[in-house]
């Protein structure tokens, strides 16, 4: 993320033009190439911005921001006042207070949602290190725990394979199959999820809900 | 640039152009309507960059020239104008508006600054509908598309064209409307416009009659009439396969007056409109009588009976009586057929053939309307 705090006039070019006259404004450029220009005003809105993916060039006090589609951003630096930039890392996405435990709610009341036939045993089921949040049984009547995320991300998945080493040492339930749900799960952790043997299921939160509901919809 | 035009005309025009003025506030040429003056015609255009609007009317041109002007401003001004000839002439950044005794001094903005709008492809293949028939098909459709932005490909209406028809779906996912009409362009094309769009093209449609040609593009969609043109962007994504949906058959069939239906719900549904969410009419089906309920003991209920002819079991089933007012307003039939399977299936709404007796189960209706409508778990 860099930020640069700048006297600066903007000029936008693409479907219409527009034009930003000289002020002080804070320039934003995201990692993921994303430029957004904003006053020290308006809420959360930029006075322009342009989406990725974007090629921004850096001139001798002008830097051009172009894309596929043809636009472009021209920004004229006048004066140079603050320029920082810091790596943000990975974002652990917005953590709403009670989703991921709704979530895991919702999937206790409909197993079926992870899987054809799939039956709850019991919520935060202990292992010794940790509850386990779902245990529930396939049609076939072996064990499969569940880790619910939000996001799923390669720590989750690394829980559950704990979870499922204590799991399998336990000779009522083993072999244990393991399943990892979320709303989102990331590519890194999808490939060790199935390298792992771990099932890897998205959950769409909003048609849980919906199911929860007595709401009946045609799709 | 300098005119004089009639006040209901250009009023109208104006009118017309607003609905499609932009206001996002960062870039302020979009909520300006352009107004270009060549010959004896005045040229109106308006964007807010998903639909462009362009028309024209005749006017008595003085000096060609073109200017932008702050749409609304413009609009409330116009619809404020007495019933005089309107003179319109710009000096320097102001349009001066004369009308009778009334003058306003409008400030101009840089027209250089107005984008250029969408044109539709010289060389498409260009299918001519009746105005008519446009208007009833949109406005038979169009209310049961989403408007909700969460998901975005349900907030339009998918226009579906083969050889010889062209079929028109929206859905929200508790209810669809689906009509077919015939279709004089053989390409195969499929394209999912904005229920914004396809709502100002019924508004063309209705108040000037006649045609509307559509031209049918891979990324955008020209609806054109005699002095107006409309260019919307499409919405991305794929629409939901919706023929899967319709059921195959049915349980029970019911045939009923469709006024009759309609009022009745309407008027029995009023005891759950003090409640935040809808409360559920429930139906009733007997062999002859179709007995309407609503209402809890908390608020208060009501029902009314009134006759249908019902083929199959005894059922009760419930819907939001909103959407189940929408497909009645929808079909325009006299009477409806309604055939269900149970309670928890979605039910199919047609209009009744014209004769006047419903024919046997097995001969059902070949109307070019169908309305599915989920039921309310009750």
């Amino acid at each position: 993320m860099r930020l640069v705090i700048a006297r600066c006039t903007v000029d936008y070019a693409g479907r219409l033009t527009a034009h930003l006259p000289s002020a002080v404004r804070l320039i934003m450029v995201k990692a993921d190439g994303c430029v957004a220009v904003h006053a020290d005003g308006g809420a959360y809105k930029p006075l322009n911005w342009m989406n990725a993916p974007n090629t921004l060039i850096e001139g001798d006090g002008v830097w051009t921001v172009t894309d596929p589609k043809g636009e472009m951003l021209t920004i004229t630096l006048h004066e140079v006042l603050l320029d920082v930039a810091e790596d943000c890392g990975d974002d652990p996405g917005l953590s709403k207070d009670g989703v991921e435990a709704h979530l895991q709610e919702l999937l206790a009341a409909h197993p079926t949602a992870l899987g054809d036939g799939l039956t709850l045993v019991r919520r935060e089921y202990q292992t010794g290190i940790g509850p386990v949040d779902l245990l529930c049984r396939d049609p076939e009547g072996r064990a499969v725990a569940v880790e619910v995320k939000r996001r799923g991300e390669i720590d989750g998945v690394e829980q559950l394979t704990r979870y499922l080493d204590r799991l399998n040492r336990d000779p009522l339930l083993r072999p244990v199959r393991g399943l990892f749900a979320a709303q989102r799960i990331k590519p890194q952790a999808r490939v060790l999820a199935e390298d792992r043997g771990i099932y890897c299921v998205e959950v769409d939160y909003d048609d849980l809900r919906g199911l929860a509901s007595d709401e009946l919809r045609l799709f | 640039m300098k005119f004089r035009a009639e006040r209901s005309e250009f009023a109208d025009a104006v009118m017309w152009a607003q609905r499609t003025v932009g206001d996002r506030a960062t870039l302020p040429a979009l909520s300006g309507i352009k107004l270009r003056v060549d010959g004896d015609r005045l040229f109106l255009a308006s964007t807010n960059l998903e639909i462009d609007s362009a028309l024209s009317v005749p006017v008595q041109g003085e000096r060609d020239g073109a200017v932008l002007v702050l749409g609304k401003l413009l609009a409330d001004v116009v619809r404020t104008l007495p019933n005089a000839a309107v003179t319109a002439e710009v000096t320097a950044d102001v349009l001066h508006l004369t009308c009778g005794r009334a003058q306003f001094d409008l400030r101009l903005m840089p027209v250089e600054d107005f984008p250029a709008l969408k044109e539709p492809s010289a060389d498409g293949a260009v299918a001519v509908m009746k105005a008519e028939e446009f208007a009833r098909t949109v406005a038979q459709v169009a209310r049961s598309a989403s408007t909700d932005d969460a998901r975005p490909v349900l907030t339009g209406v998918n226009l579906e064209a083969t050889a010889g028809s062209l079929t028109a779906v929206a859905t929200d996912s508790y209810r669809l409307a689906m009509r077919t009409v015939p279709w004089d362009q053989g390409a195969d094309t499929t394209v999912l416009v904005p229920r914004r769009a396809m709502e100002q093209a019924r508004h063309a449609a209705e108040i000037l009659g006649s045609e509307v040609s559509l031209l049918l593009e891979p990324a955008q969609v020209t609806f054109s009439f005699s002095d107006r043109r409309l260019v919307t962007r499409l919405i991305e994504g794929k629409f939901p396969d919706v023929r899967q949906l319709i059921p195959a058959g049915f349980e029970r069939r019911l045939t009923v007056d469709r006024a009759e239906l309609m009022e009745v719900v309407k008027r029995v549904a009023v005891v759950g409109d003090s409640n935040t969410s809808v409360t559920p009419v429930t139906l009733h089906l007997s062999a002859d009588t179709v007995l309407v309920k609503a209402g809890s003991g908390e608020i208060g209920q009501a029902e009314e009976a009134l006759p249908g002819a019902l083929e199959g079991e005894d059922l009760q089933i419930a819907f939001n009586p909103r959407y189940l007012a929408d497909g009645l307003d929808a079909a325009g039939s006299e009477r409806v057929v309604l055939e269900f399977r149970d309670e928890l299936k979605p039910a199919v709404l047609r209009p009744a053939p014209a004769d006047a007796e419903a024919g046997p189960a097995s001969s059902r209706p070949e109307a070019d309307f169908l309305y599915l409508l989920m039921p309310v778990r009750v």
